[in-house]
């Protein structure tokens, strides 16, 4: 009885987190300022050199390369708030994945998307939005809400999406496609059409994709497991529902379906890279800033550069700034050996101490590297190795802070070695150890 | 038995029929009472704006009439704007008619105005008034003259090198009686035909004030010379800057011109803020969507400081010695135990009530901005913590405005400067106000080698910390700056902010001068929200200090930070003037396409266009131009608008120089465009040329 009401508790904690996400976190001689002195000019007495005066160095940027977002014309699918789905109880919008099912992009929106194919059109195949037409019945049993949801077929478009569907922390591959977009609907959209979806608690939750259900909405008692899906925007774990969430062009739409029993959310993840810092998230990007430490300043260069050729449009280098951690106003690469970059940083090193509660598999001690499992044991222990991982501040926050770090330099370097030549490697990963063997996933699974 | 009984209960029914219909005539009455007042007594008209047109993104009169015609009346006027409600307590004598002025902002285009009269809380008289809004970044002219109708030409002006905007005209009340957040509405104001003397003094001040902030008024100074040359006009033999703004004598006169005619004089006497005002959004738009990234400066006050910590350690160290004393007295001494665990207790009682413990905290975090005369700018963001949920009121009396922050549905009254919130905090209002203000220009010397010479003093009498001086594309840390303390400056410009980033700018200020969070959130505040573009150098300082402000109706000392930025400006040595890289600030105009990445990055996309505008100083004759940060070949292209030939060419050799600057510069601002490009960082600019007061554009009326 007790586990029961645990686990009401945890569901109702996670509806009020993802609530709270939704809706926002005189006299004498005058000394004298001079930098004369180093120039070789005598100043007056009580002169404050320039060193003491002026700050880093400045660094010269310049204009980077072109890229044409744009394209040609935008049909709105009518986006009204009409369609009335039967709506759940008040804490039944508590998901993992899901904001309130609003219905947006609904019914009287199809009317007016009925005609999407006709002439003028950019999209072929397109029949409207379907989201408003799904209907279930909510705290019936699993099988009888189980009837399958056919996927009604990806749609021609200029612009398009990367749809990708994995389990267990990314390491089992689902679905993989760069599918089309619809200007201005909503992510549900796209689900309904490239795969086989199953919602609940209204509508604007992913119960099910492709026959694989949530362990946890429908059932009850021993059966129940904390198994659901959750989502990712370019990286961001979304902190809307994917029926309010609009993806852009470009965006990578990543699905996840694992256990959540330990690690309730995890902000960020590095396996779409180089997202989030191409497109940002929602069409948002607040640029990107790579800081180096004294060894590292010209990887922050290279990776500058490395990002630029890749299209992201706002990339800056710094030097190292601990504070910027409790608050990032940007997205930051932090580039440097895990000891100088945790040192005087106590924020960094509480990640490290709490790592798996807060979505970080990578844990540093006594100058190791440990790769955690999702239940933050380490599986395994290495030397002179590196990490590429992600973190954020708790679900809501969409500007992670990357860490591209090491044991020591050596293991640093096989980091950053990756990141510039060969980011493939870390597709699909939620975070990354690299050793001289290659890249391994973390965390582990079962 | 019987009867008595009988008699008992005709009594009780008697006492109760007698209750009921009192009771009755009282409620008809006071019924009534009300009804005649809806229906008869008091009557309620409404207008808004300038002629009936409201700015978008400014700040707004909405004059409400209310006519008392039977008896005297008090009551609630209520004017609903937007979703927000704004209310002022009203007295109306009988037969007197009354008008009241809010000031209120409005940002969204369809914006319906509601005016009510409420008494005892029924709803009496209403009316509604939808004004036409006009857009943040239209032009908005007005006139100001006894015959207005010779001003029609007006709404013919274009302004195509000024973004090509077509001018909104509208006729200026003769009494003036505007406050200085109304009257920034206007980009231009033309006056001919016009008393001087019939400006009152508070509304000359705040018409030069106006002017002062960095506007462009025009006066005619033909066949009505005699009447318009008056007060603030007087003694004008040209053009003639007022603080960052100018005042234009136009000797052929302003009545029954072109508007081509006028639309050369603007452009020619155009400033960076007045530019800016046309091209970007409006200041009160940029400050209300900063300044919820300020809140956090405000809360950073709330902590105790270390002198409140010692205070209270010495008490507790003082009360264990005294209650410890009083136990190893002898026993018939032990109640002293008692009487020193009760006195520290009534001490604590006292202090609470006095101090405050249990009431409404509030702390503030403020911009100061010390113009180029003797009045400063306060911009003050109060953050309201309550206890509770119930409601509560903020009033600043000094402000000049005054609005809630964010989503908060709290009701403001414009005329007592108050903000009322309610539910649970934090709570914030967003004020300013004009202040006197000490300060002087900084005049500094920069030689052709770059060597800046001269004494910065800091004018306040308190301490100011972390002080920088920024001087073009070169910050330079001052340290803390003792009440009066004077500093001597001999420092060669290192350029330290040379064509960076906007992040590293930042990142570079922020480290120079070796600030704190909430100092740099107050900078940034001023950086992005306040920072008009004007040129000359600015020393800033931050202060800690108390505001005075009234928390539910009473008077309160709550702590504040302040960022304190004065003006400093390079003398020209024997006329020969040298303005840094980036002392002229560039103006962008990003129009509705190009994504702004801050203030001074824009991300046009391929093939977009980002014109720019420099504005010299008008007594100033260029005799060189450099830019800096110039795209690279392949990355984008920089032209230069030839103002003689109307056309556009691309800048070779990064530098202006001799007749081919004369013809980018003759009859206004410089303007470039950059093209295609993905990320532009605005290019900057420095200036070699002679000091010219009798120039083309020169102030031969001098400066004040």
């Amino acid at each position: 009885m007790k586990r029961v009401y645990l686990k009401r508790a945890a569901v109702f904690m996670a509806a009020v987190l993802t609530a709270v996400s939704i809706n926002g976190c005189t006299g004498g001689e005058p000394r004298t300022v001079s930098n004369m002195d180093k120039a070789g000019e005598t100043a007056a007495a009580g002169v404050i050199t320039a060193g003491e005066t002026t700050a880093a160095a400045a660094l010269s940027e310049s204009g980077i390369s072109t890229e044409d977002t744009s394209g040609p014309g935008q049909q709105s699918t009518g986006t009204g708030e009409g369609a009335g789905l039967s709506g759940g109880s008040p804490d039944s919008s508590a998901g993992w994945n899901a904001g309130e099912g609003t219905g947006k992009g609904s019914a009287a929106g199809k009317k007016e998307g009925g005609d999407a194919s006709a002439a003028g059109s950019p999209y072929k195949g397109y029949k409207g939005p379907v989201q408003g037409e799904i209907k279930y019945q909510e705290g019936r049993p699993a099988g009888e809400n189980s009837k399958e949801y056919k996927a009604s077929g990806d749609i021609e478009s200029p612009y398009h999406v990367d749809l990708i569907v994995t389990r267990d922390y990314g390491h089992k591959n689902i679905f993989a496609k760069n599918v089309g977009l619809v200007r201005d609907e909503v992510g549900m959209e796209v689900m309904f059409r490239n795969l086989d979806i199953q919602t609940a608690y209204g509508g604007g939750f992913v119960n099910a994709i492709n026959g694989l259900e949530s362990g946890y909405t429908f059932f009850t008692g021993k059966d129940r497991k904390k198994l659901d899906w959750f989502y990712w925007v370019n990286g961001i774990l979304a902190p809307i529902g994917v029926a309010e969430y609009k993806p852009q062009p470009g965006d990578v739409i990543w699905w996840d379906y694992h256990d959540w029993s330990l690690t309730m959310f995890v902000p960020a993840v590095i396996g779409s890279y180089p997202q989030p810092f191409k497109s940002g998230f929602m069409g948002k990007n607040p640029g990107t800033v790579i800081m180096y430490t004294e060894d590292t300043k010209e990887d922050a260069q290279k990776l500058k550069e490395s990002l630029t050729a890749q299209g992201v449009k706002q990339v800056d280098t710094a030097a190292y700034n601990p504070g910027i951690i409790r608050a990032p106003k940007k997205y930051y690469i932090l580039l440097g050996v895990w000891d100088e970059l945790s040192q005087n940083n106590e924020d960094l090193k509480d990640i490290n101490a709490k790592n798996k509660l807060v979505g970080v598999y990578a844990k540093f001690e006594d100058r190791k590297l440990q790769a955690l499992n999702f239940k933050g044991k380490a599986i395994s222990t290495y030397d002179h190795s590196g990490a590429v991982y992600a973190y954020g501040a708790s679900i809501g926050s969409i500007n992670p802070i990357w860490l591209v770090t090491g044991t020591d330099l050596q293991g640093y370097r096989l980091a950053i070695d990756t990141l510039l030549n060969n980011p493939k490697a870390l597709t699909g990963c939620f975070g990354a150890v690299v050793t001289e063997e290659g890249v391994t996933n973390i965390p582990y699974g079962e | 038995m019987e009867s008595k009984r009988t008699g008992q209960i005709t009594g009780k029914y008697g006492l109760r029929l007698f209750t009921a219909i009192f009771l009755t005539v009282v409620l008809w009455l006071f019924g009534a009472h009300t009804c005649a007042y809806g229906a008869q007594n008091i009557n309620i008209s409404i207008a808004a704006g300038f002629d009936g047109k409201c700015r978008l993104g400014g700040v707004n009169p909405v004059a409400v009439s209310v006519e008392g015609t039977g008896e005297d009346w008090e009551g609630t006027l209520t004017v609903v704007a937007e979703g927000r409600n704004y209310s002022h307590g009203i007295k109306i004598p009988k037969y007197c008619r009354k008008s009241f002025v809010f000031s209120i902002p409005f940002f969204k285009a369809d914006s319906k105005i509601s005016a009510g009269l409420e008494s005892g809380g029924k709803a009496v008289a209403g009316a509604d008034f939808s004004p036409e809004m006009l857009p943040e970044n239209s032009v908005l002219i007005g006139i100001l003259s006894d015959t207005p109708e010779t001003f029609a030409y007006a709404a013919g002006i274009d302004l195509d090198a000024l973004g090509g905007k077509k001018a909104h005209v509208v006729r200026l009340d003769k009494d003036f009686a505007y406050s200085g957040e109304e009257l920034e509405n206007f980009n231009f104001i033309l006056v001919d035909d016009f008393d001087g003397t019939d400006l009152a003094a508070e509304s000359g001040k705040t018409l030069e004030r106006w002017i002062r902030r960095g506007n462009c008024l025009l006066v005619g100074a033909g066949q009505y010379a005699y009447k318009n040359m008056k007060g603030l006009f007087e003694d004008l033999t040209g053009p003639r800057s007022v603080g960052d703004g100018v005042i234009v004598p136009v000797p052929e006169g302003l009545e029954n011109k072109t508007p081509e005619f006028v639309e050369e004089v603007l452009q020619k006497y155009a400033t960076p803020y007045g530019i800016s005002k046309i091209v970007g959004e409006s200041g009160l738009t940029r400050q209300l969507r900063e300044v919820e990234k300020l809140y956090p400066a405000s809360d950073g006050r709330l902590r105790p400081t270390a002198d409140a910590l010692f205070f209270l350690l010495s008490l507790l160290a003082l009360y264990l010695l005294a209650a410890g004393t009083a136990l190893c007295l002898d026993k018939k001494l032990h109640w002293l135990f008692s009487a020193v665990v009760a006195g520290f207790c009534g001490i604590f009682y006292i202090a609470a009530l006095w101090g405050g413990v249990q009431d409404t905290s509030a702390a503030a975090a403020a911009v100061k901005i010390h113009e180029k005369g003797n009045t400063s700018r306060r911009y003050t963001l109060t953050g309201v913590y309550p206890r509770g949920e119930g409601k509560i009121s903020l009033k600043w009396p000094e402000a000049s405005f005054l609005c809630n922050c964010g989503q908060d549905q709290g009701v403001e009254d414009p005329l007592e400067m108050e903000s009322g919130f309610a539910g649970k905090g934090p709570h914030y209002a967003y004020g300013m106000g004009l202040e006197p203000s000490e300060a002087a220009v900084f005049k500094l010397d920069l030689d052709q080698g770059e060597v800046l010479t001269g004494k910065i003093k800091n004018p306040l009498p308190y301490k100011l910390c972390q002080c920088f001086l920024l001087l073009g594309d070169t910050v330079i840390s001052l340290g803390d700056l003792e009440g009066r303390e004077e500093v001597r400056v001999k420092y060669r410009l290192d350029h330290n902010l040379r064509s960076l980033s906007e992040y590293n700018f930042l990142d570079t200020i922020s480290r120079t001068a070796r600030m704190e969070e909430g100092q740099q959130l107050l900078f940034e505040h001023y950086y992005y929200g306040l920072e008009d573009g004007a040129p000359g150098g600015r020393l800033l300082g931050f202060a800690d200090g108390t505001e005075r402000v009234q928390v539910d109706g009473r008077a309160r000392s709550i702590r504040s930070t302040v960022l304190h930025v004065f003006p400093a400006e390079l003398n020209a040595p024997e006329g020969e003037v040298y303005f840094p890289c980036g002392y002229i600030a560039p103006v962008p105009d990003p129009g509705e396409n190009t994504a702004p990445a801050g203030k001074k990055e824009y991300l046009p996309g391929q093939g977009e266009e980002l014109p720019v505008y420099y504005v010299l100083p008008p007594d100033i004759r260029a005799e060189e131009i450099q830019f800096y940060g110039v795209p690279e070949k392949g990355a984008g292209t920089l032209e230069v608008f030839d103002r003689k030939q109307g056309s556009w060419r691309e800048l070779e050799g990064n530098s202006l120089s001799g007749d081919s600057l004369d013809r980018c510069t003759a009859g206004g601002p410089l303007k470039i465009r950059i093209t295609g490009a993905s990320r532009v960082i605005l290019p900057d600019i420095s200036l070699k040329g002679a000091y010219d007061p009798k120039g083309e554009k020169g102030t031969a009326g001098g400066q004040s």
